[in-house]
């Protein structure tokens, strides 16, 4: 019954959506910015900082709704099968479109989405546990290359973007380790700052939160608020890991609505309220027009899928 | 001095007309949000955080915090008059707490709650004054290990907990475990028991196991006799017949300070809290009664012990929280992103740096939980009035509050459907006698019981290692076999005296 | 919990049998499962090991619990009148309907819609209340709870597609 009524309002929506009328004067009421986590999470929090500025931008209010659960995935499948008018759009980190579809089945695929725009970037960084046997970069690759299960290494689950980001690290050096999967981010700092696991690939903020020791950061240049870190690059072993997101809006979508979207985007990016919430949060605001944003996450796709496969996580 | 120096900061904060008003709107906003099932704190707090963003840092917590722990209070109020968990550290409330209210006791058992949450609060304030920063060290001696030996250990004590005969209760038990199992594989991913569905890919949800198996099962319960044919319970309508008697306080004076020891290290801990020391308490004052068959027949410990633990336990854990950064649970995390947003970064410096925001935040849950049991004392009298409200009133609502609350945990309807799943189930084990109480506590210790069994063998690449060679996971599975010696020792013991 | 304990006993050791039954055929399902997970990887368990073991305790105490069913008197004189079974039986599958149909109608319907027609179908068909009665309190219940939990709280439910696709 669900999918009838679905099916017969999505015809009528259809029929809407083609007059561009309806397209012109979008907005013309509340806008749904579906976070496919739940709240208090790093996308979460981006999201809340992008809400107000966002809706300054439409002239219109922006409601946040978290639908988190299985990777990011559930809230992701919601805006796939939305009503394609731009009236739900989704904000979404990289993790459950470019590396989900590598390791479970999914209705939806890159392909299902028009790419509005990028609205934040948060840089990995290698950090330590403060009991860990090593204080340095140095010390961390002598330390995990001297034997194959020497370095124990924390996340939040296989395939979600901390242990990719870790194992991007490993690949880099030519190391392995003991991955241990902790449920929620709670444990898991709590493991890391008592020495139970050794490292973990994860945003400054984590790191700062619990005052750990940051080796390295995965990133093509320094970040500002770590200059003192070298980056994996310039230590000769290149590793990029990030979490990065922004708008999404379902395949079907209007042009028009697109480009009102990414023009209000943008506007909201630049403003000093979303700067200086992101800048806290120790994330980068940054704007991405919709086709760069696709090619982003294309190439992020592409590097997971060799990963997922190397780290034999690929879906059965 | 510098006690006495913490105090006078604490107060000094918290004592400003700000920051006492948002603690009243905190803690009268968390009741009402904890009545409702589903929609839990962690949602409300997270609607106010855009405005943190721009708050004073100390009044946002001080709102937050009153939010968290008028939330566990809240909670009990339902699980007490229609058997609906409002939140899942309040399930074993819905055991007693709901007998009591069958046999007239409904204001007695909210009363006992009230007093005893305070109660707690004010112990667990003081012991944050004391030794709160110093306490951290205890969260960071728990690893897989210790959480592994805890865990066993309340699974032992949990076996013994059924008003019905001990094979049924072992069946629950085995069946709470196997749907504890329900969901991706915790350390390779691997889908487990999940037909494809998407929703049971994080697992089952507590909320939903507890608001079907106690909330909808009751409801269709009440469905058999026909709403409008369900009589209402007489209660007493002065609030001084309604509120604990002296043999009640007798009673209950112990669980108290138990629950209150308890839910402080408890709330410690990551990953457990306020659910697990809820739990706890109950099934530790379950083994201590001289007569463990009353628990579940309305006994007050059963209210008294476990609601003054989830108050202390939410309290406690702030202190991860503040001085290391680890967020305890879900509503700890979203705090935890408000004080970043402001700049803050918790951590040992913290306290030095921001005493006003540690102290503040502490002094304030000591003069939110007196508003609370001011304005929750009074009230009492009303929401027992509630049980008069006629079966055909509340059959609605009982069916909106649970399908909302099922639908808001994650905004999505496969979520409403489990839950009526598992009420329909529940409704059909109470038919041969089932009771759903130890399958909920196995369910709940059994997800902490597996990852952290393999974390440990993870760690110890392989072997039990961590399990002997640390002093805390050794001490308590000691415990454990100590336990199961006492048991068999006690069953050889009857047996003999049994026999001519 | 004595009150509720009292139509539980009523019910008939062909019941007892059948919910035993339920669980072990469950049971087994699962251990079936479990061995096709895997019981265990290079030094540490596999993905099947607890479920495995959850599942033979569980089909181990439903045996148990089988048996002891299997024992029970019979006791056919002693059953509920029919007529009142049947009554009984149809009271609570229409609340289980009206459950399942609130559910999957939230998301089409909206909140308030489907909130009307559920409480309607319960007091009206299950309960047999007059309409008037009926109409009045499933919009005093839509109504006071879409206050309560909507714009008092803020909680976010549906809208309806039929609305959106009819006004937009």
């Amino acid at each position: 019954m669900r999918t009838t009524i679905r099916t017969l309002s999505l015809l009528a929506a259809g029929a809407f959506a083609a007059t561009s009328a309806v397209a012109q004067d979008y907005p013309n009421r509340q806008v749904n910015m579906v976070i496919p986590f739940p709240p208090g999470g790093n996308t979460d929090l981006m999201g809340r900082a992008l809400q107000a500025e966002l809706a300054k931008a439409l002239g219109q209010s922006v409601v946040v709704i978290n639908k988190g659960g299985a990777g990011g995935t559930l809230g992701v499948i919601e805006v796939s099968a939305t009503r394609p008018d731009g009236y739900t759009i989704g904000l979404t980190p990289n993790n459950p479109l470019t590396a989900q579809p590598h390791v479970q089945k999914l209705p939806y695929s890159m392909d299902s989405f028009k790419y509005v725009c990028l609205s934040y970037y948060v840089p990995y960084v290698v950090m330590a546990s403060p009991r860990a046997p090593f204080k340095t970069w140095q010390e961390f690759v002598t330390f995990s290359k001297a034997k194959n299960d020497n370095l124990i290494y924390a996340s939040p689950g296989p395939g979600t973007q901390p242990h990719l980001g870790i194992l991007s690290a490993l690949s880099a050096i030519k190391a392995e380790g003991v991955h241990v999967p902790f449920t929620g981010a709670g444990p898991m700092s709590q493991a890391l700052l008592a020495g139970t696991v050794h490292a973990m690939s994860e945003s400054t903020a984590v790191a700062k939160a619990s005052n750990l020791n940051v080796l390295a950061t995965q990133t093509n240049e320094r970040i500002p608020s770590l200059s003192n870190v070298p980056t994996m690059k310039e230590l000769g072993f290149p590793s990029e890991a990030f979490s990065a997101g922004g708008l999404i809006v379902p395949a079907a979508t209007p042009d028009a609505v697109v480009a009102r979207l990414q023009k209000a985007c943008q506007d909201a990016v630049a403003s000093d309220g979303y700067k200086a919430a992101t800048e806290k949060l120790n994330a980068t605001a940054r704007f991405l027009p919709g086709p760069e944003f696709r090619k982003m996450f294309d190439a992020d796709s592409k590097a997971n899928a060799e990963a997922v496969k190397k780290a034999g996580l690929v879906a059965k | 001095m510098e006690l006495l120096d913490s105090i006078a900061v604490g107060f000094a904060t918290a004592l400003t007309v700000k920051n006492l008003a948002f603690c009243f709107v905190g803690a009268f906003v968390g009741t009402v949000v904890g009545v409702l099932p589903g929609l839990g704190p962690v949602a409300t707090i997270s609607l106010l955080l855009p405005f943190s963003f721009t708050m004073d840092v100390t009044s946002a917590v001080i709102l937050m915090a009153g939010i968290f722990y008028g939330a566990q209070y809240g909670g009990s109020i339902t699980a007490i008059l229609v058997r609906i968990p409002g939140e899942a550290s309040t399930v074993v409330t819905c055991l007693d707490g709901y007998a009591m209210a069958r046999q007239g006791r409904a204001g007695a058992a909210l009363g006992i709650a009230a007093f005893g949450s305070f109660l707690a609060g004010i112990g667990v304030t003081i012991a944050l004054f004391l030794v709160g920063p110093a306490m951290s060290e205890f969260a960071l001696a728990f690893g897989p290990a210790e959480y592994t030996a805890l865990v066993l250990l309340g699974l032992l004590l949990v076996t013994q907990l059924s008003s019905g005969p001990q094979g049924k209760a072992l069946l629950m038990v085995a069946f709470g475990l196997l749907l504890s199992t329900v969901g991706k594989d915790p350390i390779y991913g691997t889908e487990r028991f999940t037909f494809g569905v998407f929703s049971l890919f994080d697992g089952l949800n507590m909320a939903l196991l507890a608001m079907g198996l106690f909330g909808v099962s009751e409801l269709l319960i009440i469905a058999e006799g026909g709403a409008a044919h369900a009589k209402p319970v007489a209660q007493p309508t002065s609030l001084r017949e309604l509120l604990p008697n002296a043999a009640d306080w007798r009673a209950s004076r112990m669980p108290i300070l138990r629950g209150t020891v308890l839910g402080f290290f408890l709330g410690l801990l990551p990953g457990g809290g306020a659910t697990l020391s809820s739990f706890s308490s109950y099934v530790l004052e379950r083994r201590l009664a001289k007569n463990p068959e009353r628990f579940g027949q309305g006994a007050i410990e059963g209210v008294a012990g476990p609601e003054s633990a989830n108050n202390a336990a939410a309290q406690s854990s702030f202190v991860p929280l503040l001085s290391l950064g680890i967020p305890a649970n879900a509503v700890m995390a979203v705090i935890l992103g408000a004080l970043l947003v402001q700049g803050i970064q918790p951590g040992p410096q913290l306290i030095a740096k921001r005493p006003d925001l540690f102290f503040g935040v502490i002094a304030s849950m000591l003069i939110g939980n007196l508003m609370l049991i001011v304005l929750n004392v009074p009230l009492i009298s009303i929401f027992v009035q509630l049980l008069r409200v006629p079966g055909s009133i509340l059959a609605p609502l009982i069916i909106v509050f649970c399908v909302v609350g099922a639908y808001t945990l994650s905004n999505s309807v496969p979520e409403v459907i489990i839950m009526i799943g598992f009420g329909i189930a529940g409704y059909l084990m109470r038919k041969i006698d089932l009771d759903p109480a130890p399958l909920v506590l196995a369910f709940v210790l059994g997800n902490i019981l597996e990852t952290n069994f393999r974390q440990a063998l993870l760690v110890g690449r392989g072997t039990l290692s961590l399990f002997h060679t640390r002093p805390i996971a050794a001490g308590l599975l000691l415990c454990c076999a100590a336990l199961i010696a006492f048991q068999l020792y006690q069953a050889v013991h009857k047996r003999r005296s049994a026999a001519p | 919990m004595s009150d509720e304990a009292a139509p539980a006993s009523t019910v008939s050791r062909r019941w007892h049998v059948l919910g035993f039954v339920v669980f072990t055929a469950a049971g087994f399902y699962a251990i079936g499962v479990a061995l096709q997970l895997g019981l265990w990887r290079q030094n540490s368990p596999g993905e099947g090991l607890f479920p495995f073991i959850a599942a033979v305790a569980m089909t181990a105490f439903a045996v148990a619990g089988l048996v002891s069913a299997w024992r029970m008197p019979r006791r056919s004189a002693a059953a509920a009148n029919r007529g009142d079974l049947a009554q009984t039986l149809i009271r609570v599958a229409a609340y289980i309907f009206g459950l399942v149909f609130y559910a999957l109608a939230l998301n089409p319907l909206g909140f308030i819609t489907s909130t009307i027609v559920t409480v309607v179908f319960i007091l009206r068909f299950a309960e047999r209340y007059s309409w008037p009665v009926t109409l009045a309190l499933a919009v005093g219940t839509a109504a006071g709870c879409q206050i309560l939990f909507v714009i008092w709280l803020g909680a976010i439910l549906p809208f309806g597609y039929l609305w959106e696709s009819l006004l937009y």
